[in-house]
């Protein structure tokens, strides 16, 4: 776990991340609604909470000492070849520097360009479920390592590398990265045309080009771990995978290991208050793309839904919306931690400890992100491989696509539909039931007895049963925008 | 040969579905028929010219900017608009273009937007420099862009079938030659819809301006026409059940009225028939509801028996014309409305003929005018053209049908179609006539200055 350390983490010392959505949410969002709305849909709401419940008190009935033994049990893949990340590093930005200019160059048809695609679809959504599945690749993908480690070697700025020229202040803890992720949420789910090539492109090549000049100013290592918003981001999200990589101390061999899926995330230890921040926030934006297509919600803003007046005058209210939907789960999640050690600890004094459930919410996060992103995602990687056949709009055809079909129609086809829709329910409530398991195990590890573990858990395991609900609400009440 | 510039998009091709291009500049009828292969509707008084093989380069192709909803809501449309208007851009630049210079095609995503739409306008005018905006849809969106577009003095060509153009409130640079805004079409299949599934109606409609025209228009036909309104149930956009509503529907109710839209149509669909079981009244509907879902979708056999409106028939077995089946082999659409490459993808079939039948228009109002160059006088000579127009002739470039275009208003009134949902297929029963949909005008743009 060396790779958590410093990021004003307690305990482990990490620095936690989270989740968002993408927009063209407008793409396919509301096509399959019409079909879910056919299915007994309370049913599969009512019922995914029980699960999540039961989910409780199984763990409950588990003996401790199996559920250490889960903790601890781990299987050896191998050793792993000897390899440097600045390699890949440079593959990632020289594709980048494609992308980019092809959102200049390129078709000005976000579902012919390849820019958006490859960011809304392929690394936003799919690299998201691939980190979950293969763990953290972003660390050797990003486009900065590389391009950094070959600045570094220029006379004058060598010794940046060891002796960054200012120093990063140990209070910023993982601030910057909040920051920057709620301005990426904003973009995404506020901004009337995130989905632009020429719009996206100028954003990302300012964002590219801050994190270099970050990276320079306070060294890649801190600002990696603490700063971008998307290395803090994606490796969150690799906690949940089964696959740990771990560097022998006295070597520089490393070796592949197995775990139980998600058991990583009880080694993230408690969250500084900066960590927690960025994962409530994660949860909040992916909750608020969601959330802010529903008629419910256009409803409550006085917006016709059938007649949706576009994004760009929603900006204030959806700008109000996201910052509320924040505050909210933040308060829930605060409010659920304090009762918790309220009730299990009567007179006790209040714990300073609000980060103890956050590993917990990181299942949630992701589990939300994918069921959301599944029916579009379907749908814009076909675009996407389309798109990148002929980057630059010039009539190539690079993979020989002639014959390539697009069947987009499983968006509008009742079986496909209800197979996509179980899909997403089996997703959050399997997010929903790893987070009641690791909230268990969290609570365990910080109480006397089993009793006092069930108590201080029991309003968080509440408010997660509250998030199944909500969660699977929203992928099946009527959308728009 | 295809160069496929992505959104610019200057494309030759060795089609050989027209030989001739055909410009038709007054009222006539179909007379000519194609002659075998040749596939071509010539009618009297026809201009025929011999394609160019000038396909031109760059420099002196014809920009027209395609204002597309990509995203937002109206994306479902947007894909098919796209689609069907590349089919017709490859066809006329294989033909030698519009008056010898091939189309440049260029898009733009509105995300269904208003205010992006006029920001669209902007770019398409001021960065692109194009000749023509043509292609939006969704009324909102129409009424967001075309006043910009008329402030910059860009002919705006729209394929909405609201009637904002007709009702005079847009202005002298924004037309709608070739889709009949939804007053006319209301008013063209009401007397058959009176005469033959009864006289007292209860209607449904959602509750704004979409539902409000249907309730007007629909509701002064009836007057007209002896019947009754039985119940007038404006149902909320929010609303995601409906039994309630079907419940005030009165015994004596021939006809149920319906142009539900949103993701709620199938719900409605469903609720209506666990109200009504096989005990209903007539149901007749706008095909708006039903626009790019399969009718073979579980649930929607309820709709078995009834009626709906079409603007275009979606089977081809109902409108077996020349034109007709050459436009959707072209735009590459079967005999059941859907894409050719995925039987499950339903082509907004009732609405994206405008497209094709819009850039045609353009087409032969460029040559008609002479115009050339991006300039303020030859603007004004084709948008006099345009006002000079009375008629487009069902053809390959007009398959949807004959149009009767009315200068003053910017407006094409054309006929509409009226089927029947039998065996899970929508059968063509009844075609009305152009006379039906025509009204008295309110608007004349002409006189407003250029």
């Amino acid at each position: 776990m060396m790779f958590l350390r410093g990021c004003s983490f307690k305990g482990a010392g990490l620095c936690a991340a989270l989740l968002v959505a993408p927009l063209n949410a407008a793409l396919a969002h509301t096509s399959e609604r019409a079909f879910i709305l056919l299915l007994p849909t309370k049913l599969y709401i009512v019922g995914g909470a029980l699960a999540v419940a039961f989910s409780f008190l199984v763990m409950a009935l588990i003996p401790m000492a199996s559920l250490k033994a889960l903790e601890t049990a781990r299987w050896r893949l191998g050793r792993l070849p000897p390899w440097r990340t600045e390699a890949g590093s440079l593959i990632s930005l020289l594709l980048v520097i494609a992308l980019l200019i092809a959102g200049h160059i390129g078709s000005r048809d976000p579902l012919a360009n390849p820019l958006p695609l490859m960011v809304w679809t392929i690394w936003w959504v799919g690299l998201s479920l691939l980190h979950a599945v293969f763990g953290n690749l972003w660390h050797g993908l990003n486009p900065w390592r590389g391009i950094y480690r070959l600045l570094t070697l220029l006379p004058g700025l060598n010794r940046w590398r060891e002796s960054p020229p200012i120093a990063y202040p140990s209070w910023l803890g993982c601030w910057p990265a909040v920051v920057l992720f709620f301005a990426f949420a904003w973009f995404e789910l506020v901004h009337p045309s995130p989905w632009d090539p020429a719009v996206l492109a100028n954003f990302m090549a300012a964002y590219l080009a801050a994190t270099l000049v970050a990276m320079l100013a306070f060294g890649d290592k801190v600002w990696l771990r603490q700063g971008e918003a998307f290395s803090v981001f994606f490796r969150v999200v690799s906690w949940l995978s089964p696959f740990e990589i771990v560097s022998e101390t006295s070597s520089n061999v490393k070796t592949l290991w197995f775990r139980p899926p998600g058991i990583r995330l009880l080694k993230t230890g408690d969250l500084s208050i900066s960590g927690l921040a960025f994962v409530l926030l994660a949860l909040a934006s992916v909750s608020f793309d969601g959330f802010s297509r529903t008629f419910w919600w256009l409803g409550l803003i006085e917006v016709n839904p059938l007649e949706h007046p576009g994004r760009t005058v929603l900006m204030g209210i959806n700008s109000l919306g996201l910052v509320a939907m924040f505050c909210i789960l933040a308060a829930a999640y605060y409010g659920a931690v304090r009762l918790g050690r309220a009730i299990a600890s009567p007179g006790a004094e209040s714990g300073n400890n609000p980060g103890l459930f956050v590993a917990s919410i990181i299942p949630i996060a992701f589990g939300y992100h994918a069921a959301h992103y599944l029916p579009s995602f379907l749908v814009e990687a076909q675009y996407a491989v389309r798109a990148l056949a002929d980057p630059f709009a010039m009539g190539w055809n690079l993979f020989g696509l002639d014959d390539f079909k697009m069947t987009t129609s499983l968006l509008f086809d009742q079986a496909s539909v209800t197979v996509i829709w179980n899909a997403q329910v089996a997703v959050i409530v399997a997010a929903h039931i790893l987070a009641v398991s690791i909230a268990h195990l969290q609570a365990l590890h910080r109480a006397t007895d089993l009793r006092q573990a069930l108590l201080v858990q029991a309003p968080m395991t509440a408010l997660m049963i509250g998030y199944t609900l909500f969660g699977l609400w929203l992928l099946s009440t009527p959308v728009a925008g | 040969m295809t160069k496929n510039k992505g959104d610019k998009q200057t494309i030759a091709t060795t089609d050989t579905g027209i030989s001739r291009r055909t410009a038709f500049k007054t009222a006539g009828v179909l007379a000519g028929a194609a002659a075998a292969g040749a596939a071509g509707a010539f009618a009297p008084g026809s201009i025929i010219r011999p394609a160019s093989a000038h396909q031109g380069d760059g420099n002196n192709a014809l920009r027209i900017g395609l204002q597309v909803h990509r995203t937002g809501i109206g994306a479902a449309y947007g894909k098919w608009y796209e689609r069907t208007t590349n089919a017709a851009v490859k066809l006329i630049n294989g033909h030698g273009g519009i008056g010898g210079r091939p189309i440049e095609l260029i898009n733009e995503d509105d995300g269904t937007d208003p205010k992006r739409g006029a920001e669209v306008v902007e770019k398409f005018a001021l960065q692109h420099k194009v000749d023509f905006i043509f292609g939006t849809l969704f009324s909102h969106v129409v009424n967001g862009s075309a006043p910009r577009a008329g402030e910059l003095k860009v002919p705006y060509f729209v394929v909405s079938e609201g009637y904002h153009v007709a009702s005079g409130s847009l202005n002298r640079y924004t037309f709608q030659p070739c889709i009949t805004d939804v007053r006319s079409q209301i008013q063209g299949i009401s007397s058959w819809v009176l005469g033959n599934l009864g006289k007292n109606v209860a209607m449904i409609y959602p509750d704004y301006a979409f539902g409000y025209n249907h309730r007007d228009f629909f509701g002064a036909a009836v007057a007209a026409n002896g019947g009754t309104v039985t119940a007038s149930l404006a149902i909320p956009p929010t609303e995601s059940s409906y039994t309630k509503f079907f419940a005030k529907i009165p015994s004596n109710t021939d006809l149920i009225y319906h142009v539900m839209v949103g993701p709620g149509v199938l719900t409605f669909v469903k609720e209506m028939g666990e109200h009504f079981g096989s005990n209903r009244p007539e149901l007749f509907g706008f095909m708006d509801s039903l626009e790019a879902v399969d009718m073979a979708n579980p649930g929607l056999d309820y709709l078995e028996g009834s009626h709906f409106w079409e603007a275009m028939p979606r089977y081809a077995a109902s409108q077996n014309t020349i034109g007709a089946n050459f436009y959707r082999s072209k735009v590459g659409v079967d005999e059941n409305g859907a894409s050719v490459d995925d039987s499950k993808d339903i082509a907004t079939f009732s609405h994206m003929f405008g497209c094709w039948e819009t850039l045609y228009a353009i087409k032969q109002a460029v040559e008609d005018s002479g115009y050339r160059d991006n300039t303020a006088k030859d603007k004004e000579a084709l948008i006099e053209t345009l006002e000079n127009t009375r008629w487009y002739n069902e053809g390959i470039e007009h398959p949807q049908g004959h149009k009767a275009f009315n200068g003053k208003l910017h407006q094409c009134f054309g006929s509409q179609y009226i089927s029947k949902v039998n065996g899970g297929k929508l059968e063509l029963v009844h075609t009305t006539s152009i006379e039906d949909g025509l009204y008295e005008p309110e608007a004349d743009y002409t006189k407003m200055s250029l």
